[in-house]
């Protein structure tokens, strides 16, 4: 089912017109870039300038791009790469605006199966989708770490889902209750007493003995107004 | 006089400690227990100022033939430790211990985790600087903050997504295992801060050292509760201590929750006490063991 979602939407990317002025306009920039070395051109493209002509969910185009490149002998892959991790450095994730990282997640998903629709299985499409799929896992951990957003929101708790559904794991923190339900149904008895006896001994006494002063307390004044009442009747008498 | 008697007593019971601290900045000295594996492999007892601390088991790595095998989940309804008892059976372990952090909500490890070459966690932790990579038995620890080369791949730089991919790559057509953790101490210098003065705990670490020529691999464990630093600290100052040491990698192993450890049979303490973690081996969320493969 999963594959199935994927694949259509592959197709429809590939399906989508092919900016055929961008790939000229490459062209055009590799031609008066042509005096630098192959292997230094990947490095010195002016990849800022370049990334508003294409629109980096056209696979097609990409492919295009990728092979044309190749051709001339210049790593494709590797150009493509850094063009999306240009993009990736420039883009603010912003997880009050779920719907957007969700596209973000769809291309990766796209990318991640690249060899179910394309000829050949292409090293960078895997790449660009670990790319995508980090920097998100990576945003959303320290998000949470920090408490900037919290796990019991549903589209937060849906982008965990669609990360996990691509073994990216992130720690979702659990509270201290629910942990102690799970360790006693996993039965780390041993544990529990260890986490007691280290963290909460002191607080545990301190309650007991609050507990045990309030009591005290509690039955000095009962004690005492049972006095009265019986003096005040006595009195009466 | 019964002061004085006792005073004699004390200072003669902490006679052999008190020798054994050659630098008396080093806190910790080393009581060899037990020798085993054809004197490949030494059980010592650690102590801090003459009172038990822990122990340690040191491991001749010589001309790899010391060899590691990494359990990083339960698979088919078998968990981990009936995977690594099925495994081991015709083998004969040094030792086991649990290695990388859990994820608390699933017991999945946390971070870059594959096992033989299946992905079960794709997630690069970048607050996690070592990576454990096991290639044919073989157990290589690199430090994930700077540029390293991997002889199999090449120079890899892990901030970098695209070495990272050709990592995950490399590992899934090659059959190797990986995980992350902290690494503590890298050729030599330390490379934790007094900022992981956090928690006082149990600690676990791994430890590859370069001594007069041998290679050991060592795991230390501390028993008594530690902050991570003072831990890292003083073991490198311990191995420091010996002549002609240099402390190739020092990684954090988890303990927590997930504190399993445990040794052949014929390895013991000096009281014959059976060197072991806090946590029932078949509750373990990963496990790390050792042996010998002379072929």
């Amino acid at each position: 089912m999963k594959i199935t979602a994927t694949l259509f939407f592959s197709i429809l990317l590939l399906c989508s017109s092919f900016n055929s002025t961008a790939l000229q306009s490459l062209d055009g920039t590799l031609d008066s870039l042509a005096t630098s070395d192959q292997e230094n051109l990947v490095k010195v493209f002016p990849y800022l300038d370049y990334l508003d002509s294409f629109s980096l969910d056209n696979v097609r185009e990409l492919e295009r791009t990728r092979v044309l490149l190749d051709e001339k002998n210049i790593d494709g892959g590797r150009f493509l790469f850094t063009l999306f991790d240009h993009y990736w450095n420039k883009q603010v994730l912003d997880f009050n605006n779920v719907d957007t990282l969700q596209k973000a997640l769809r291309i990766a998903e796209i990318f991640s199966v690249a060899d179910k629709y394309l000829p050949e299985d292409v090293f960078v499409y895997n790449a660009v989708s670990g790319l995508i799929f980090n920097a998100i896992a990576d945003t959303l951990q320290q998000l949470i770490n920090t408490d900037q957003v919290s796990v019991s929101d549903s589209k937060i708790d849906h982008l965990i889902y669609l990360l996990e559904r691509h073994q990216y794991y992130i720690d979702v923190r659990e509270n201290n209750w629910s942990k102690l339900w799970r360790y006693t149904q996993e039965g780390r008895f041993g544990y529990i007493w260890h986490k007691f006896n280290s963290t909460y001994k002191k607080q545990f006494y301190i309650a007991l003995a609050i507990m045990v002063f309030l009591l005290a307390g509690g039955i000095w004044l009962f004690i005492r107004k049972r006095k009265r009442k019986i003096l005040l009747s006595q009195n009466k008498k | 006089m019964k002061y004085l008697l006792l005073f004699s007593f004390f200072i003669t019971s902490n006679i052999p400690s008190l020798m054994e601290i050659k630098n008396p900045e080093v806190a910790l000295s080393e009581t060899t227990c037990q020798t085993g594996f054809s004197s490949n492999v030494t059980v010592k007892a650690i102590q801090k100022y003459g009172r038990p601390y822990g122990y340690s088991v040191w491991m001749k790595a010589n001309n790899n033939q010391l060899k590691a095998q990494y359990f990083a989940q339960s698979l088919h309804n078998q968990s981990v430790y009936n995977r690594y008892m099925s495994w081991q059976s015709p083998k004969r372990t040094i030792a086991f211990t649990s290695a990388a952090y859990t994820l608390s909500d699933n017991y999945t490890s946390k971070g870059l985790t594959i096992e033989n070459g299946a992905v079960i966690n794709s997630n690069f932790d970048s607050e996690m600087d070592a990576l454990v990579v096991l290639y044919r038995g073989d157990i290589l620890i690199f430090d994930t903050k700077n540029p390293f080369h991997f002889k199999e791949i090449g120079q890899l730089n892990l901030s970098n997504g695209f070495a990272r991919q050709r990592l995950i790559s490399w590992s899934r057509s090659n059959g190797a295992t990986v995980f992350q953790t902290h690494l503590l101490v890298s050729d030599n210098e330390l490379k934790i801060t007094t900022a992981a003065r956090k928690k006082i705990a149990r600690r676990k670490v791994l430890v590859q050292i370069s001594k007069n020529y041998e290679d050991y691999t060592i795991i230390f464990y501390i028993k008594r509760g530690e902050y991570l630093f003072d831990a890292a600290q003083n073991i490198q100052s311990l191995l420091q201590s010996y002549s002609n040491v240099t402390i190739k990698s020092m990684i954090n192993l988890d303990t927590g929750v997930n504190d399993v450890l445990g040794l052949d049979g014929s390895l013991s303490l000096c009281n014959r006490q059976e060197v072991k973690g806090r946590e029932q081996p078949n509750l373990a969320t990963n496990i790390l063991s050792f042996y010998y493969s002379y072929n």
